[in-house]
């Protein structure tokens, strides 16, 4: 039985927050939090502890990398998804170097994601 | 073929020439030549080129010229190997000159120097050269550029 | 780690069942050994029993003895019956089983004796034996050895002695050989045993060193083959395969694709990083290592980082032997290698994609190009193939005369200035007749052609170098063209390019309609209403080489006498003439074979006036020269290659080398061209041109 995880969404997109969330309704992910830059992200994270996070790169107030790290110093076993449209890829892998579990390349569509979302997290289930 | 690229070519030739004891070089009025038949002289420096546009470009001149040019710039030697240097030198220089240019575009080889009629020459043959006659004392030559679309 | 024991269990069985022997025949030899030993007991009493046999009978005979004294005497008894207690114990040992004193004083366990022979030995020496040794005990009972009882029992003892003495000894000498027999025989047994046991031993040898070297030969077999189909495989394979160790070192082994793809050798062993430099760009190499970095980190999902690859599709230039480059697209894929829930390595795939690209960038130029041709090909359909045709061999011939002009070497300005002049009036001629076939792209390109041509005027200080920029519009133009020859091609099924040098007997799509939608064009585009009258273009059989010439004059007479001859509807209302002018042209054949056109409209004539102040502003002649000047000579500048009445350069004319270029062509072909004009009544231009082209080649 897997078990169901506390996920939060990180995007300054208001369209893309709402497709991840649209996309995980009636899934084992439960969206207890969305933010909408990385400072937003840091609060909610410590208040709402989610296991799985969904992390754009290019966000105002703190980008996506600096959050990873500020996340995985919270807690080092959180998993993160980054889901980004860049076509550069030295930005994905330092993302992913501080400390993601996997990258989501944009656009996407909802099978997508929530493929991606089982792959992040099957180490979970044991 | 925008005119500053092939301008890139013909100010590499003028360039090496700028060194030479009496600066003599002029630059004749170019013209097309279809690659059916490719023009060559004695000795040949060919550049190759590929990216966003591939082909070569080559410095063809006669014997009696590149002896003159060596002992212009200083040597007596005027052997074979000296003659072939000479052509390497200024495919050299194209060759420098372009890749500083036109390094983002293209990608430029290092020359290859061949004497004689150029058997290894190789142009598409449904393409059209740009001739870029060059007259130095009384001595023709002429840089050759052929690059597709 | 675990051994695994199922494949040894067979040495190890053999190995066990080899000792097992070994300690088998070592028990067996300790036991008979000792079996051995203890035979040489019984063999050294039965030995005994022989001599005790004797020394009774000899102590016996001692006590007979009369001199002997008392102590003698009673020596000898004791000594009879030590003896005789000896030999009894012995023999009832031999017997029964039982203990003896053995020779070094201590007791020594005999067995029964078994075989036959000692047994009868045995038995028939207890017979003998018991009644001389109750003798000798009834010996023993007297109680004086003098007494002649005890010298009685001692004679009959002594009787009994001789009788059966040899006879005793002789068994008791049975005994001892048939104990030594069996002793031997225990040793002959022994011997077998251990050769056999050893014989076993070495048999089983001999098994387990055919049996695992068979063993060791067919896995070394099974090792090899598979190391072979390996090999076979890299060998094969179309891919580039190479696995990447957590150092980034490419292994011992990769597919020889490998090396034809990348053209590099030597590759095993090396750094990825070495393999790739100068190959990819640095940020791409430095990317691609973090990238190999993140896979060899468990925590990263392999499926989810695919997108980060930045060698998925890469360009590579890779260098040549003649010193060129090859471009290739290549796509890179890295697949984690597990050992349980290690990475052990990455797993390279290097697929060169040129081919897909190719087609891909092929597919999309095709797109770009159909675009753009289905434009041209409006415009193509519109025209009319034979005027078309013309064109394009026209234009064929412009441009290889142009490129003649610039293959001409000469040093000085004054040269320079000459062959612009000619390329200008060719290029003009040729926009010309680009616009009376409305051929817009090629007008727009003659156009720009132009504007290079007097970019280069405006420099006083020409030199070869600055023609590039008309070698370039040339190369562009002979490129449209040809695009639309194939486009044209295409599209009529004609191969236009071939045509008959033999007058066509079939002409009848020249009926002189291009001429008037050429003039109507150019009249619209400045207001004016004309109609072009043509008369005898049908009735003579011409050379296509003529047809095309009095094509081309005719286009740019009409173009010029509607730009320069015709006034707009207003002026002409004015001067009492129709709102619409007329231009009348016709083709006669002479007398003497030449053609004539005639092109007549009815215009404002030439402005002699306006030529000659044009003629000295624009520095063609000076103010001398001009009022010098007679009507005729003014008349013939307009034919001067520098003239222009018109102020703005315009696609309809403008330029003035128009009528250059035209007298140019004409005398080439070897004829002459005049004009006549009236003021307020139009002008009269008169071509004539040989029926045959005299082999003149003044321009080339």
């Amino acid at each position: 039985m897997k078990p169901i995880l506390k996920m939060m969404i990180v995007d300054d997109s208001n369209i893309i927050r709402s497709k991840i969330k649209r996309a995980q309704a009636s899934t084992r992910f439960d969206v207890v939090a969305v933010a909408a830059n990385g400072a937003e992200a840091v609060n909610l994270f410590t208040q709402y502890q989610p296991d799985v996070v969904t992390m754009d790169l290019t966000m105002p107030q703190m980008d996506g990398i600096n959050c990873i790290e500020k996340l995985v110093e919270i807690n080092p076993e959180v998993s993160i998804l980054v889901v980004s449209a860049l076509s550069d890829e030295a930005t994905g892998i330092e993302a992913l170097e501080k400390g993601a579990s996997g990258f989501l390349l944009k656009p996407f569509g909802e099978e997508n994601l929530r493929e991606a979302l089982e792959e992040l997290t099957d180490h979970l289930h044991v | 073929m925008s005119e500053q690229n092939l301008q890139v070519f013909i100010d590499a030739v003028a360039r090496y020439f700028d060194h030479t004891s009496d600066n003599d070089l002029r630059v004749g009025t170019p013209y097309l030549l279809p690659n059916t038949d490719p023009m060559s002289m004695d000795y040949t420096g060919i550049i190759g080129i590929s990216g966003n546009r591939k082909g070569c470009v080559y410095f063809t001149a006669p014997q009696a010229m590149l002896r003159h040019l060596i002992l212009s710039l200083g040597e007596s030697d005027t052997s074979e190997r000296n003659l072939v240097d000479v052509v390497g030198e200024v495919a050299n220089t194209i060759s420098g000159n372009a890749r500083r240019e036109l390094g983002k575009e293209f990608m430029i080889s290092v020359p290859v120097v061949i004497s004689g009629p150029p058997t290894s020459i190789h142009l598409p043959e449904d393409l059209r050269s740009y001739v870029i006659p060059i007259t130095w004392r009384a001595y023709s030559a002429a840089i050759v550029i052929c690059l597709q679309q | 780690m675990k051994l695994d024991y199922g494949k040894y269990r067979g040495i190890i069985v053999s190995i066990a069942l080899f000792l097992l022997l070994d300690a088998s025949v070592l028990l067996m030899n300790f036991y008979i050994s000792f079996q051995i030993a203890h035979d040489a007991v019984s063999i050294n009493l039965a030995g005994r029993q022989r001599m005790l046999s004797q020394r009774t009978m000899k102590s016996l005979l001692e006590l007979q003895r009369s001199e002997a004294g008392l102590d003698e005497q009673q020596t000898a008894l004791e000594e009879l019956s030590a003896s005789a207690e000896l030999f009894h114990t012995t023999l009832l040992a031999f017997d029964a089983g039982g203990e003896a004193p053995s020779t070094d004083g201590a007791i020594a366990t005999l067995e029964a004796v078994s075989s036959a022979a000692a047994l009868d030995a045995v038995a028939e020496g207890k017979v003998l034996w018991f009644p001389l040794y109750d003798k000798m005990k009834s010996l023993q009972l007297e109680s004086s050895i003098n007494s002649p009882i005890f010298q009685e029992k001692l004679a009959d003892a002594i009787q009994y002695g001789h009788e059966h003495n040899l006879t005793l000894l002789m068994l008791m000498n049975q005994l001892t050989t048939d104990l030594e027999a069996v002793a031997s025989a225990q040793a002959t047994r022994l011997r077998i045993i251990q050769t056999v046991g050893i014989a076993l031993a070495l048999i089983n040898f001999f098994i387990i060193m055919f049996h695992f070297l068979r063993q060791l030969r067919e896995s070394d077999e099974k090792i090899e083959t598979a190391r072979q189909e390996t090999q076979e495989i890299l060998d094969t394979v179309n891919e580039g395969l190479f696995l990447i160790d957590t150092q980034q070192k490419i292994g011992v082994q990769h597919s020889k694709e490998l090396e034809h793809i990348l053209g590099r050798e030597n590759i095993a062993g090396k750094a990825f990083a070495e393999l790739m430099a100068d190959l990819i760009s640095e940020k791409d190499l430095s990317t691609t290592k973090s990238f190999i970095k993140l896979l060899f980190d468990p925590r990263k999902k392999q499926k989810l980082i695919g997108d980060l690859n930045p060698l998925r599709k890469v360009e590579l230039h890779i260098p040549q032997e003649n010193g060129g480059y090859e471009n290739k697209h290549l796509s890179f894929t890295f697949t984690r290698v597990m050992k349980g829930k290690q990475i052990i390595h990455i797993l390279v795939t290097v697929t060169d994609i040129s081919e897909q690209v190719r087609l891909a960038v092929e597919l999309e130029q095709a797109q770009a190009r159909g675009q753009e041709q289905l434009q041209l090909l409006s415009s193509i359909v519109q025209t009319d193939p034979g005027m078309l045709t013309m064109f394009l061999n026209s234009s064929h011939k412009t441009f290889n005369e142009i490129n003649e002009i610039l293959k001409v070497q000469n040093k000085s300005t004054h040269q320079y200035v000459s062959k612009i002049n000619q390329i200008y009036a060719l290029i003009h001629k040729y926009k010309g007749e680009a616009a009376a076939l409305e051929l817009e792209q090629f007008v727009e390109l003659a156009h720009e052609f132009e504007d290079k041509i007097a970019e280069l005027k405006a420099n006083p200080n020409l030199s070869g170098n600055d023609f590039l920029k008309l070698t370039i519009k040339l190369d562009q133009l002979m490129e449209q063209t040809e695009i639309i020859q194939q486009l044209a091609e295409k599209v009529s099924g004609l191969n236009i390019t071939e045509y008959s040098a033999e007058p066509s007997a079939t002409h009848s799509y020249w009926d002189g309609q291009h001429f008037h939608s050429l003039a109507q064009q150019v009249a619209e585009r400045q207001g004016k209403q004309v109609e072009v009258i043509c008369a005898g273009f049908n009735d003579h059989a011409l050379s296509p080489n003529l047809k095309e010439t009095l094509n081309t004059v005719a286009i740019q007479l009409i173009r010029n006498a509607v730009s320069h001859g015709v006034e707009t509807p207003a002026q002409r209302k004015q001067e009492m003439k129709a709102a619409q002018a007329e231009i009348h042209i016709s083709l006669v054949k002479r007398a003497n074979g030449n053609f004539q056109l005639t092109i007549e409209d009815d215009g404002m004539g030439i402005n002699l006036n306006k030529i000659r102040t044009t003629a000295v502003e624009q520095g063609v002649i000076n103010a001398e020269e001009a009022t010098d000047l007679n009507n005729t000579k003014t008349a013939a500048l307009i034919f001067h290659p520098e003239l222009s009445t018109k102020t703005e350069a315009d696609a309809d004319a403008g330029r003035g080398i128009g009528l250059y270029a035209i007298r140019d062509m004409i005398r080439n072909m070897g004829g002459k061209i005049s004009v006549s004009s009236r003021r307020g009544i139009g002008s009269i231009f008169t071509v004539t041109l040989p029926e045959y082209e005299k082999s003149l080649k003044a321009s080339a």
